[in-house]
């Protein structure tokens, strides 16, 4: 057994019971996954995209860009991971044939798109618990070369970092509940920004001046307290201001 | 109800016991298709000794619903002798550690499943027993697909290796902290109010003795 590898997920697992908080509990995990050679990770629950209910968790850190497209893609849908985490209970890396057997072309392109956007081997765990959201926690990147014990202290630490993100979930749950409120129009026009519209294109669907569409942003942008439009609408959709 | 059963009342639960190897072979065997080496019908090994000590789960009726296997870390048990190689920093052994194995309900669908009065009461039962006997954490091997549920019954869970693959599953050896904190929030989650015990266990009055 690797001493080295078990002591990090230990680490990580000891500090994780204490975190109060999502982001620090996500970067304690991103920073112990980076250190065993990979770039991203995703933790999230399988129920409909956009629509985060009570007991589901949502917590990554995946490329903008990538995160953006695969929202106006409805990636959610064709995802082959996020398919066979549903059906399979064993953790498993991406180069498994339960992945590759059976793969539709639409799966295998968008799989090729994720390659270029970094994501090219991962290790996803699958978690099944009974009486609540299936989940899966995805940790990926551009190395194939990975020690199998480097992908065991992945799963013992993913199944902790879903477990805390859980507890934190439900603790702040009455905290988090008045995250903002948007005007219809805000919503409406984040909803086509969240479909891929430029300004210039939300101007013409909604008939109203693209500097007004640029202010009805940016004024979602300040209330959900975001940087950028890919912030804004992720944000939304977690807190169930817009949907699909 | 939980009944524990050691040495000291073995004789009055022999009806029981024979059951329970049956239904651990019904479980065990040809339901989870462990590759056990056992009789037709009948599972039971080298770790069902005369020091062992059993949480039967009984109903009202007098049916037995499940159970689970207590050991004595300080003696050759399960994670000594087959799963070493699961801890990374040798084997835990402690006249406080004791190992379970064999956990099974026969109630409810799923194994773990909250509402599951027959594992709420193993649960609690474990806890009750282990805080009366001075059994202060308890040793374990199980699969990484049962490992979430576990986490989430809200008790201390601490790995003792990495996982490894054995027999087509991902394994994994762990320690679970039996403190009065974490009892009282166990029985909170898994509405359990009071004693589940049947009797005061005798391995106390052992313990007491031996000091």
């Amino acid at each position: 057994m690797n001493l080295e590898y078990f002591q990090m997920a230990l680490d990580f697992i000891e500090s994780s019971k204490k975190f109060r908080t999502l982001d620090e509990l996500g970067v304690a995990f991103h920073q112990a996954t980076q250190t065993l050679g990979f770039d991203h990770y995703a933790c999230v629950s399988c129920v409909e995209f956009g629509a985060l209910p009570d007991g589901a968790v949502f917590l990554a850190d995946y490329p903008d860009d990538w995160t953006k497209y695969y929202l106006e893609n409805e990636y959610d849908r064709t995802d082959r991971i996020l398919q066979v985490s549903l059906k399979e209970h064993m953790p498993f890396n991406w180069d498994n044939n339960i992945i590759h057997n059976g793969m539709t072309p639409e799966q295998s392109e968008m799989m090729c798109e994720a390659e270029d956007a970094g994501l090219l081997y991962g290790v996803t765990v699958p978690i099944h618990i009974v009486g609540a959201f299936p989940g899966a926690v995805n940790v990926v990147g551009e190395h194939r070369d990975i020690d199998p014990a480097a992908e065991h202290a992945v799963h013992l630490m993913s199944v902790y970092l879903h477990d805390a993100a859980l507890r934190i979930s439900k603790e702040g749950k009455a905290a988090l509940k008045p995250v903002a409120k948007l005007t219809p129009r805000e919503k409406e026009c984040l909803q086509w920004v969240a479909a891929g519209k430029t300004d210039w294109e939300i101007s013409g669907i909604l008939s109203i001046a693209e500097r007004t569409v640029h202010t009805h942003v940016e004024s979602a942008k300040t209330k959900l307290g975001v940087n950028t439009r890919v912030q804004a609408v992720v944000k939304a959709f977690l807190t169930n201001l817009i949907h699909h | 109800m939980i009944h524990v059963v050691s040495s000291l009342n073995r004789t009055e639960y022999s009806g029981y016991l024979r059951q329970l190897w049956q239904q651990r072979y019904d479980v065990f065997v040809e339901k989870m298709g462990w590759s056990l080496d056992c009789a037709r019908g009948i599972e039971r090994d080298q770790f069902d000794r005369p020091d062992t000590v059993y949480l039967l789960c009984i109903d009202d009726g007098g049916n037995l619903k499940g159970a689970m296997r207590l050991l004595p870390t300080v003696q050759p048990h399960l994670m000594s002798e087959t799963f070493p190689q699961l801890c990374a920093s040798g084997v835990p052994r402690s006249k406080t550690t004791w190992e379970v194995s064999r956990f099974y309900s026969l109630t409810g669908r799923h194994m773990m499943l909250e509402r599951d009065r027959t594992v709420s009461e193993l649960v609690c039962g474990l806890f009750e027993y282990g805080l009366l006997a001075g059994i202060d954490s308890v040793t374990c091997v199980a699969s990484m697909v049962l490992f979430p549920t576990i986490l989430k019954a809200g008790w201390n869970v601490t790995p003792l290796g990495l996982p490894s693959v054995s027999d087509g599953e991902v394994i994994l050896a762990f320690k679970i902290d039996l403190c009065a904190a974490d009892y009282v929030a166990v029985c909170e989650t898994r509405n359990i109010e009071g004693s589940v015990l049947n009797t005061a266990p005798s391995r106390e009055l052992e313990l007491e003795m031996a000091v």
